[in-house]
């Protein structure tokens, strides 16, 4: 194996800028800002925090390409672009941070964020089972610390604890299916994985091992039945931290789930081109993939806080995008991860707008904003909000011409072709097709309240600060502009 | 050379203690209900950890399982415990059939256990044709410095994101309302 720090460095030249980034941040707020108010310094560190994803994406843009450093970073279409989307979507959680409720240590709050950046876009290039655990683990102790970071609020702390002992436990689990891997195959990058698979074949072990690694990315990726710290999290967090976790760590996990699953378990993974299909990982996604949907769209009816309601639309798209890693792959990791990719990108797009929306309610109002109702009289409130709101809600629910329609439209496209209407995934299709229309009436349930309802006459109107509305209307401009033009991102896989 | 007389017998007899330190340890640390017990049930389940690692041909290990784990983290625990409140006593027990439920989840994990013991005692291991590394520290340290040089950076990174996070949810300020 030839190692080539130079050509490493290079390589990681986007980590290297985040990394500096988090510590200029906490360095200058630490010896120059420390007797400004919280909202200058949370500025500062936002502006330094913004710079140093900036420059990440330049280098991510014309930065390398194929292997490097005896494969354990792979740098194909889906890494460059999904790095790109999780350092697009981190920069508008920044700008849902400078429009939410200032919280203490904001200079550690930006650094952490950048941490699991960092973590992010290691997860999407990595290619090797120990670089893809620690790069998890940053991703996720950096999130179970910005879940809890609002020190006067009792549920953030609870939605930390949750989402830190379900993480801590999932990641027991993650750890052990990967020893059962390298022990069986003797080695920890992917490709070999792969070959010393295609060999041996399924054996009770490979099972124990599969099962130990989706019950963790279950875990991780909130899908039913794993799914039990998602409402306690997204309605406990900070608004920013929810809107991180749901959109740029669901980027990032699903795509590395697809190389892990394709590139280093391929061999494994079974069928589900029929009911009768051959045993491996496949037909267990697909359960996995029912049982999100049934009770993320089934829960979602019952809620009436907002942000609980989102955590189970969440569980529900993490059913959706299971189906998208389930066709990613036959043809190889190609232009098959398409859908995928699209959806969970317009998906995070969608989720960042809508907790920036509740962000800047949130902080006009602290406790103004927790249930659907409170939502009434907005759209006389605030004009910009209540747009901006209707056209991320009309994109979660799948609403031509919005992006969330393609997404949806292209991973079921795409499972109706792996044996058509007598497979496993093209029912789930259709199922999938027909609870779209159960998750349309409690979005239309937010949007009636947002648009249609009365509300408190005296209410004030809502002020938006400037920086926040240019976060809502990039949001909401991408997802109308995607829509109107998928081929856009499809044709770069 | 003549060997040691009931040598293999003595091998055995450290094996088995080095197994009883950590199953009783655990044991220890998650059936006390004082804090301070627990932690050092903890210390010598990490003790017979170590001997374990040394059984399997990973002297560099253990010596990190003590230095580290007992040396360090238990140590820190301990301090933690004498820093904060003393000991509350135990509460009531409030769930209803809790024995049933505890009962339960033994034979899950029980039959789990013995599963997976079962299929790891009859799998098809992969053997390696050579010992890939002695496990000395020299190997241990230049594997750690070319091959997974990148994995060993990005432990740092976790360090720092947990020592950040340390501080600032941990620091006084946290209110109640």
């Amino acid at each position: 194996m030839s190692l080539n720090y130079a050509e490493l460095f290079r390589a990681l030249r986007p980590e290297a800028s985040l990394v500096l980034g988090a510590l200029v941040a906490l360095g200058l707020d630490l010896a120059v800002f420390r007797r400004h108010t919280l909202a200058e310094r949370l500025r500062l560190a936002l502006w330094i925090g913004a710079l140093a994803v900036g420059v990440a994406i330049v280098h991510v843009a014309y930065g390398a390409r194929g292997t490097v450093f005896g494969g354990v970073l792979v740098f194909d279409n889906l890494a460059v672009l999904t790095r790109l989307g999780v350092l697009g979507l981190a920069l508008l959680t920044l700008g849902v941070t400078s429009g939410a409720r200032v919280l203490r240590h904001p200079a550690e709050y930006v650094a952490i964020l950048l941490f699991a950046t960092t973590g992010f876009t290691l997860m999407a290039a990595a290619n090797q089972l120990l670089l893809a655990f620690l790069a998890i683990e940053l991703a996720s102790l950096s999130l179970y610390i910005l879940a809890g970071y609002d020190k006067s609020s009792p549920a953030s702390a609870e939605a930390a604890l949750k989402y830190f002992l379900f993480g801590g436990m999932s990641a027991a689990f993650l750890l052990f299916g990967f020893s059962l891997i390298y022990g069986l195959t003797g080695s920890i990058e992917l490709p070999e994985i792969a070959k010393q698979l295609g060999v041996a074949g399924l054996n009770p072990l490979v099972i124990v091992a599969l099962v130990m690694i989706l019950v963790a990315f279950g875990f991780k990726a909130a899908a039913a039945p794993f799914h039990l710290w998602a409402p306690d999290a997204y309605q406990g967090a900070p608004v920013p931290s929810a809107a991180l976790i749901a959109s740029a760590s669901k980027l990032a996990g699903f795509a590395l789930f697809a190389r892990l699953l394709w590139h280093g378990l391929g061999p494994v993974s079974g069928s589900v081109a029929t009911f009768q299909g051959a045993p491996g990982w496949l037909p267990v996604a697909a359960v996995v993939a029912l049982a999100s949907m049934l009770l993320g769209n089934l829960g979602a009816l019952a809620q009436s806080n907002l942000r609980r309601l989102l955590a189970y639309s969440a569980i529900a798209h993490a059913g959706v995008l299971l189906l998208g890693v389930i066709v990613a792959g036959p043809r190889g990791l190609g232009s098959g991860v398409g859908p995928l990719f699209y959806y969970a990108a317009t998906y995070g797009i969608a989720t960042v707008g809508a907790f920036g929306v509740i962000a800047v309610l949130e902080r006009a109002d602290p406790s103004g904003c927790q249930n659907i109702t409170d939502l009434a009289g907005l759209y006389r409130r605030s004009p910009l909000l209540a747009g901006c709101l209707a056209v991320f809600i009309l994109s979660l629910a799948g609403i031509p011409p919005l992006a969330g329609f393609f997404g949806k439209f292209l991973v079921f496209a795409a499972a109706l072709k792996i044996g058509g209407v007598a497979g496993v995934a093209g029912w789930l299709a259709f199922i999938a097709i027909g609870l779209s229309g159960v998750a349309l009436y409690y979005y239309l349930i937010v949007l009636k309240q947002a648009l249609v309802a009365k509300g408190d006459a005296s209410a004030p109107p809502i002020a938006t600060p400037l920086l926040p509305a240019l976060v809502l209307l990039v949001c909401a401009a991408l997802l109308v502009a995607l829509g109107l033009a998928p081929s856009v991102v499809i044709r770069l896989l | 050379m003549k060997p040691f007389p009931f040598a293999d017998y003595l091998v055995f007899a450290i094996f088995a203690v080095a197994v009883g330190l950590t199953v009783g340890g655990a044991l220890i640390a998650a059936l006390s209900t004082r804090i301070i017990r627990g932690v050092s049930g903890l210390m010598i389940s990490c003790v017979g950890l170590a001997g374990l690692y040394y059984f399997l041909n990973s002297p560099f290990l253990a010596l990190m399982e003590i230095l580290i784990y007992v040396g360090a983290v238990c140590v820190t625990i301990v301090f933690g415990v004498m820093l904060s409140e003393p000991d509350e006593p135990a509460g009531e027990e409030k769930r209803r059939h809790a024995r049933l439920w505890s009962g339960g989840a033994l034979a899950v994990s029980a039959l789990v256990f013995a599963g997976v013991a079962w299929l790891s005692l009859h799998g098809p291991w992969t053997a390696p044709a050579k010992l890939v590394s002695d496990g000395s520290v020299r190997a241990v340290g230049l594997s750690l410095l070319t091959t997974y040089s990148l994995p060993f950076e990005l432990i740092s990174a976790v360090l720092l994101v947990a020592i950040l996070g340390a501080l600032v949810i941990a620091r006084s300020g946290r209110t109640k309302e």
